[in-house]
């Protein structure tokens, strides 16, 4: 019992930094030192680096089908969609670290599938919220643009609602000025052929 | 002259390591190492880690600047521009690494500024590319987006052109499919019979 509960203890506490700093922040030195424990448990636990990360990717998916089960709730993008992002904050940051190290496969993979689960939980809003009721493909190819965008400029203290909705207003904004742009087009040609 | 050259080659390898890294990757210790120089150097001439970063972000502003200027001899965004960012992977990484640290808001603002040259430099370009009139709004919003997705995704790993070109096809792909979209809000454009 003592033993699972310290090495749930260095894995929440990597969990959290690796949130806040990716790969970079995962030291043993520092996690021990945080934790006021001996590094000795960590290799007895982990083995190295490599299986503690190992551990933290199971941790992630554990909380991801968390994050998932409130994305299932949600009535509409904004608002219930982005406060389901900023409730599962940590989570999301986690998330963003593991896009950012697109080298490693396991987390890459992680990554892609949460993401495919999500894609197909929001598609209905998403294109309800676009306006796109005919091409939900198109949509889903504009979701991925405008989450990785959100993506580029969130951190822990960032990830508040004011910030991610005034974003997705710009998605959204920017969107439909396509939309019309390709209708003012379409005029022009018709006035042409007339 | 021996001082100046010294001097170059610690806030050379920094702003690489930054590239890489980010700030995380900054240690006195792993400078001087990789450098083969007396840590004592850098205290003279940086005085501390602080005064260090403040050099990094003038050696910042001046690459950015060459690449801005680079950007008067190009004429296409794909290939032209795609292989000027290949060209100055490490000014490009280091610009990602800046705009990663929105708490910092001395980094921060570093990344802004580069951003704003950017943005008017290459405008032109991109409206060409995507069929927009240059002065149109739309042109320069959606770069904004596209250019934030390419800051989450890129990394000196992918930074190629495969990796580019696939970005601004599929960005090109989307633009180009709204543009004939029935949306619901605009439905009295049908043709009158």
């Amino acid at each position: 019992m003592e033993k699972g509960k310290n090495s749930s203890a260095w894995t929440e506490a990597g969990y959290t930094i690796f949130a806040e700093e990716g790969m970079a922040g995962i030291q043993v030195e520092r996690l021990a030192r945080m934790l006021n424990l001996n590094k000795s448990g960590f290799y007895h636990y982990f083995g190295d680096v490599d299986g503690f990360c190992d551990e933290l990717i199971s941790l992630h998916k554990e909380k991801a089908k968390l994050f998932l089960a409130d994305v299932a709730t949600v009535k509409s993008i904004d608002p219930d969609y982005l406060m389901v992002c900023v409730k599962h904050k940590k989570e999301v940051m986690v998330h963003l670290q593991l896009l950012r190290h697109q080298g490693n496969p396991l987390f890459s993979a992680t990554a892609e599938k949460i993401d495919q689960e999500e894609n197909f939980l929001l598609c209905d809003h998403w294109t309800h919220y676009l306006g796109i009721h005919d091409n939900p493909s198109l949509a889903m190819r504009y979701f991925k643009l405008v989450r990785d965008m959100l993506y580029a400029r969130i951190s822990v203290k960032h990830l508040e609602y004011p910030f991610l909705h005034k974003s997705m207003m710009e998605a959204k904004a920017v969107m439909q000025q396509m939309m019309e742009a390709g209708h003012v087009k379409a005029d022009h040609r018709l006035l042409k052929s007339l | 002259m021996e001082k100046n050259r010294n001097l170059s080659a610690w806030t050379e390898a920094g702003y690489e390591l930054f590239a890489h890294e980010g700030l995380d990757g900054l240690q006195v210790e792993r400078l001087a190492r990789i450098l083969q120089l007396n840590k004592s150097g850098f205290y003279h001439y940086f005085g501390d880690l602080e005064g260090f970063c403040a050099q990094l972000l003038n050696l910042h502003k001046k690459k950015v600047n060459v690449f801005v200027e680079g950007l008067t001899e190009i004429t296409t965004l794909d290939p032209g521009y795609l292989f000027h960012l290949i060209n100055h992977a490490a000014t490009v990484m280091f610009q990602v690494q800046l705009v990663r640290n929105p708490n910092n808001n001395f980094l921060y603002a570093a990344s802004e500024m580069a951003d704003e040259k950017v943005n008017a430099a290459i405008r032109a370009l991109w409206c060409e590319y995507f069929n927009l009139p240059v002065d149109t709004e739309l042109g320069i919003r959606y770069y904004m987006i596209v250019r934030d997705v390419f800051y989450t995704r890129v990394s000196f790993q992918n930074l190629n052109y495969t990796f580019l070109h696939n970005l601004i096809t599929d960005v090109k792909a989307i633009l180009d499919e709204s543009a004939i979209v029935n949306h619901s809000d605009l439905t009295d454009l049908e043709i009158p019979s």
